[in-house]
């Protein structure tokens, strides 16, 4: 799965998970994950959602370590990388 | 049931700081905290326990619940994890996933949560915390019939003010908060913690209600998260209040008020 797959399917994920109305034409990968909604709780529904849809396991450090919708997306391919057979 | 979240260097309460001036020797406290201190709490809790007198107010929501099958978060104030320990972890009373802190004196308080029968996830606060709540959504949702017990304020408070950790864990698991809370005279409170922790000693009258659970949607806008807080605090407001006035009912009189209240 290429990095503008992974773009795109997180960014519907993304509009999915969050409890605000999402413009995605607005959403690029320097968009920051906290402007778009998700405070500390609401990013378990962001991380639960993300797992069902790339089938893999993403921890609190990681999920807590991303800024942008970029390094969500960099931290995807680079786990998708690792195990392909999970990519759902 | 989150253990004081006090790490190594952390906030200590005076029974810690205690502890750590008079054992300075990390390997030695270790060995207390991890071997020592967990069989002679565990004996403790037990025989104290076994000479309460407790009575237990609206016991039809908690059998209606566990029978229901549906995922429990249980979540009481932090103050009052020491009198519930014995009622929750009672054989029947269904099988329950506690939180407590990865510190050394988690250690301790962990393993004698699990000799009493709690199935314990580590962390309490920060990135630990959420994967400590991300741990046990996973537990619960791999294992229906398992329950949960949080404190609703936390490891570090403010006192009785709901964090949305409890609210959070029932959404993600398609539970109901059941709020719990108790009362007790003669007890011991710890004023300076805190979470005025409330220990009942020994032959007190303990009463534990079980509150109005509290249906949580699989979907909250953060107003809709804090409105749902609020309402948890007041539904355990109101069974505070009634552990009060059954402790009162039951013979107690205002200084049982005033250890009930603390």
């Amino acid at each position: 799965m290429d990095r503008h797959e992974v773009y795109q399917r997180i960014s519907s994920v993304v509009a999915e998970s969050s409890t605000s109305p999402i413009d995605l034409d607005s959403v690029t990968e320097e968009t920051a994950i906290a402007g778009l909604g998700f405070d500390s709780l609401a990013i378990l529904d962001l991380l639960f959602d993300l797992e069902e849809e790339f089938g893999i396991r993403i921890t609190a450090e990681e999920i807590q370590g991303i800024r942008t919708v970029g390094e969500l997306v960099t931290l995807l391919v680079r786990r998708l990388e690792a195990s392909p057979s999970d990519a759902g | 049931m989150p253990a004081d979240d006090a790490r190594e260097g952390g906030r200590a309460t005076p029974a810690r700081s205690r502890l750590r001036r008079v054992v300075r020797f990390k390997p030695l406290r270790r060995l207390l905290l991890r071997h020592v201190i967990p069989p002679v709490a565990l004996l403790g809790i037990r025989a104290l326990g076994a000479s309460w007198r407790t009575r237990v107010i609206h016991r039809e929501r908690f059998d209606r619940l566990l029978a229901g099958g549906r995922p429990i978060v249980a979540g009481f104030p932090h103050g009052r994890t020491f009198a519930l320990l014995g009622f929750m972890s009672r054989p029947g009373n269904g099988r329950w996933l506690v939180m407590c802190s990865k510190s050394l004196d988690g250690d301790a308080m962990a393993r004698v949560e699990e000799r009493l029968g709690f199935e314990v996830v580590r962390g309490s606060t920060g990135t630990d915390g959420l994967q400590a709540l991300i741990d046990m959504i996973r537990r619960m949702k791999g294992d229906p019939g398992l329950g949960a017990c949080l404190a609703i304020d936390g490891s570090r408070g403010p006192r009785d003010v709901v964090q949305g950790g409890v609210i959070a864990l029932a959404q993600r698991v398609g539970g109901v908060v059941l709020p719990v809370t108790a009362a007790a005279h003669p007890a011991w409170v710890h004023r300076r913690g805190w979470d005025h922790a409330l220990v009942p000693l020994p032959f007190a009258r303990v009463v534990i209600v079980v509150g109005e659970p509290l249906d949580v949607p699989p979907r909250l806008k953060p107003d809709e998260l804090s409105a749902l807080c609020r309402e948890l605090e007041g539904r355990l407001g109101r069974a505070r209040t009634e552990a009060e006035e059954q402790l009162r009912a039951g013979g107690g009189d205002a200084k049982a008020g005033r250890a009930a209240r603390a």
